[in-house]
């Protein structure tokens, strides 16, 4: 029974990548088209994928540990550090969680388990994602965990460390359970197409606020630099989030400190437990349902009044529609939001001096345009699915999908920025040039970012493809690849323009609305050549 | 004489060490209507896909009004109504807003697109369905609004991979009435089927394709009078079970083409 249960993990995740890279030259080249050559193929491809991502998560959070070790008073760096990697941990198990429940959703990646007699899909779902998917994101822990032994000694920490990097991967699976539960609403029968609409943003905007909270307590060590090395009161452990420096690196040592610290573990322990078995059955129920019903939750209340639109305009509208009232593909267009926004919130919040620093803030920003223009090429490429076959029978190039995508992932962008620039208008009272050049000049970043994105990614999408999900582009190597792309293309004119205020030491350069003019320039120019160097070597 | 709607020369298709294709040669001439029938698995789905331009081939001549598939597959797009094996659209669109985003990349204008959808809709009875979504409409239906987006811009080659899966009989009956008034108007028309009956009733020429190759063709009247007293279904059953392709065409050959 545990064999089978865990042969039926792998065969999830070996059937994700299966669909979207069957018909891929390069697989079909290194197979022959043979079954048992591209089992291994894949195989090989899981172990890499796996292989890397801890290689990578250990390489990130050995980088953030390095940097905190060599500072005064490092103990209580690392302590810090560990309060953002433990976050961390939550929101990655999180995101990926949502990210395996959209392609076994679409996918309908469960429906042969619901005919059997067993109820084995309530531990595939989740073995299959922690084994394959979210355990990575444990091994973050470890750099900060070993500093701190190497400095103090103390043992215990491994057992604590551990088991909370635990407690917070259980958590972050809930609470993306949770997300995958709510947003898939009631399956009753007929709903209105505009209640539904309505009812999932008013979910996804909760959703955004609980993730503001979480973040806004999250900031508020980080507005006290270092952490008073000796709790005040050990009932400070018991904070969620804001508790775990103190046990995990229990410097206290007194003994009813580190009773404290147990008996809080063994509470989350319980809480974590809990909340899996409460959310998990029902999520799965949930998505064994939403397959078999599909979208009969929904039905359009009244014959739709405008019809008809122009060649792009029946390209934008479709995506735009597919987009709203499919909550797998909501989610993933709000990721980027989950990200930002709550830092920004508690950013607005918790830096009383915005007003001498509107560029830095500028910066902070470039990381949305990195995330978002990444995150969106490719959710608005995978919600295509297995709609890549229709589009591939009608006259539409790559061209006009890279135009007609990118501007609805620009529009999705505005919808975040905007907002975002008149807030920190308010806080800063700055010059209108920067109040209109602030948000403008990250639209273009965007855009140009996101052309560049899309291209490399509508290039990977064979001719005869059956469908695109994330692995037709090469899952999260290929999402390094747009981070590390976009950072280089949106960053270039900002730290092209710092470099001229740092280098020439005129007046006129100086201020900060001459940064936004200079990288207003620069990024304009950048989206001139954008434009006419994308849409070349981009097939038909 | 026009140049043919089809011209397939020496086609070859390999999915991997997979061989679908075999060497298929074919002409197809304006006002045609070509069916193309064989077994499951003989590589009916792929050559109408590589037709369609869809999908490359490995090496061969294909040319589609003249036109060459590989290079002007743009253009080619534009004059084909396909209708794929399985009905793919998007689900979360209603058959109404599904119909209006196809007439818009094809840029056909407004009113025309309503007075299709609504003649067409009445004609396959899902005038009811239209505002529903795609996701959760049958089978049946999403196959009838597959059929109508393929021919809204009122094709000049029409190419339909199986269509009558799904259908109840009057809609089949329907789309059969409606296939040979296009074909009476000059328009081309291939499908492929695995029902030897729907490709008699239709066709004006077919083809048998086993195993990636052309076995046989001849018109329909051929087959009918040679067919002798056995029944199709018998004819078709033999050819598939066979695995030696010179016994299927011969078994053919003997009762069907002789
Ligand atoms: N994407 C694919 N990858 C590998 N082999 C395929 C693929 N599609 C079809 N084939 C193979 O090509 C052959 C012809 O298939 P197909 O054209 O679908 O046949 P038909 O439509 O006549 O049933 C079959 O042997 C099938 O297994
Ligand atoms: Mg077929």
């Amino acid at each position: 029974m545990k064999v089978r249960i865990l042969e039926l993990s792998r065969r999830l995740v070996i059937e994700e990548r299966f669909i979207a890279i069957k018909n891929l030259p390069r697989f079909i080249r290194r197979t022959g088209g043979s079954a048992t050559e591209g089992k291994r193929y894949i195989d090989r491809q899981i172990f890499f994928g796996y292989n890397v991502s801890v290689a990578a998560m250990i390489a990130f959070s050995a980088l953030l540990t390095v940097t905190q070790v060599r500072l005064p008073y490092h103990l209580a760096h690392i302590q810090t550090l560990s309060l953002v990697l433990y976050s961390y941990i939550f929101l990655i198990s999180l995101y990926s969680f949502l990210m395996h429940a959209n392609v076994v959703i679409s996918y309908k990646l469960m429906e042969p388990l619901k005919l059997l007699p067993t109820d084995m899909e309530n531990s595939v779902l989740p073995l299959s994602w922690f084994i394959f998917t979210g355990s990575p994101s444990l091994f973050v822990i470890i750099p900060p965990l070993t500093a701190y032994i190497w400095y103090t000694g103390n043992i215990y920490s491994v057992f604590y460390g551990i088991t909370w990097a635990f407690i917070m991967l259980v958590l972050g699976y809930s609470a993306g359970s949770a997300m995958v539960f709510a947003l898939n609403g009631k399956n009753k029968e007929k709903r209105h197409l505009k209640n539904g609409v309505i009812a999932n943003i008013v979910r996804v905007s909760l959703f955004i606020l609980v993730f503001a909270l979480f973040e806004v307590a999250m900031q508020i060590p980080q507005e006290i630099p270092i952490l008073p090395v000796i709790a005040s009161f050990p009932l400070y452990m018991a904070v969620p989030l804001l508790g775990i420096p103190y046990i995990v690196f229990s410097l206290g040592e007194s003994l009813s400190f580190m009773y404290f610290g147990i008996a809080i573990t063994l509470l989350y322990v319980l809480v974590a437990t809990f909340s899996f078995r409460f959310i998990n059955k029902r999520t799965i129920r949930k998505i064994i349902r939403i397959e078999m019903e599909q979208a009969q939750s929904f039905s359009p209340s009244r014959k739709n009044g405008k019809t008809g639109y122009s060649f792009y305009g029946s390209l934008i509208w479709k995506d735009l529609k597919t987009m709203v009232r499919n909550p797998q593909n909501l989610l993933m267009v709000l990721i980027p939001a989950f990200l930002v926004l709550p830092t920004l919130i508690s950013l607005f919040f918790f830096s009383p001096d915005l007003s001498f620093n509107s560029v830095s803030i500028y910066y902070s920003m470039i990381t949305i345009v990195v995330l978002a223009s990444a995150f969106y090429s490719i959710t608005l490429l995978m919600s295509e699915g297995d709609g890549i076959r229709i589009l591939q029978t009608l006259p539409v190039r790559n061209i006009d999908l890279m135009y007609s995508k990118g501007f609805v992932g620009i529009l999705l962008f505005t919808f975040i920025v905007v907002p975002v620039s008149v807030i920190f208008f308010l806080k800063i009272h700055g010059n209108p040039v920067i109040f209109l050049l602030f948000p403008v000049n990250l639209v273009i970043a965007y855009s140009y970012s996101t052309l560049f994105s899309l291209r490399r990614l509508l290039k990977k999408i064979p001719k005869g493809a059956d469908t695109v999900n994330f692995y037709t582009f090469g899952g999260s190597y290929e999402l390094i690849a747009l981070f590390i792309l976009s950072s280089v293309l949106a960053g270039i004119p900002a730290i092209a323009s710092s470099i001229v205020q740092l280098r020439i030491p005129f007046e006129t350069f100086s201020s900060q609305a001459s940064f936004y003019l200079m990288t207003f320039a620069m990024n304009a120019m950048a989206l001139f050549l954008a434009l006419k160097l994308s849409r070349k070597g981009l097939g038909f | 004489m026009d140049r043919p709607s089809i011209l397939v020369e020496n086609l070859f298709k390999n999915y991997g060490q997979t061989r679908a294709l075999d060497g298929v040669d074919l002409k197809i001439n304006p006002g045609e209507m070509f069916g193309l029938l064989g077994p499951n698995g003989s590589g009916k789905t792929t050559l109408l896909k590589i037709l369609c331009s869809v999908l490359d081939y490995t090496s061969g001549n294909v040319e589609v009004s003249g036109l060459n598939v590989l290079r002007d597959s743009m253009q080619i797009r534009k004059i084909i109504g396909y209708v794929p094996e399985t009905p793919v659209l998007y689900e979360s669109l209603t058959a109404s807003e599904y119909l209006d985003f196809i007439g818009g990349i094809r840029r056909i204008d407004h009113e025309s697109i309503e007075k299709k959808k609504d003649r067409f809709a009445r004609a396959f009875e899902i005038e009811d369905k239209m505002d529903t979504f795609v996701g959760s409409l049958s089978f049946g239906t999403k196959q009838k609004v597959a059929i109508i987006s393929s021919l809204l811009h009122d094709p000049p080659l029409i190419i339909m991979d199986e269509a009558m899966n799904g259908l109840d009989p009057r809609s089949a009956r329907i789309l059969k009435d409606l296939l040979s008034e296009y074909a009476s108007r000059g328009r081309t028309i291939i499908f492929s089927t695995h029902i030897l009956e729907v490709a008699e009733s239709l066709c004006s020429r077919l083809a048998i394709i086993y195993r990636g190759n052309i076995v046989d063709s001849g018109t329909p009247g051929d087959l009918k009078s040679r067919s002798g007293g056995r029944k199709l279904e018998d004819i078709f059953l033999e050819a598939t079970n066979s695995n030696d392709l010179n016994m299927v065409v011969n078994s053919l050959k003997e009762t069907i083409l002789q």
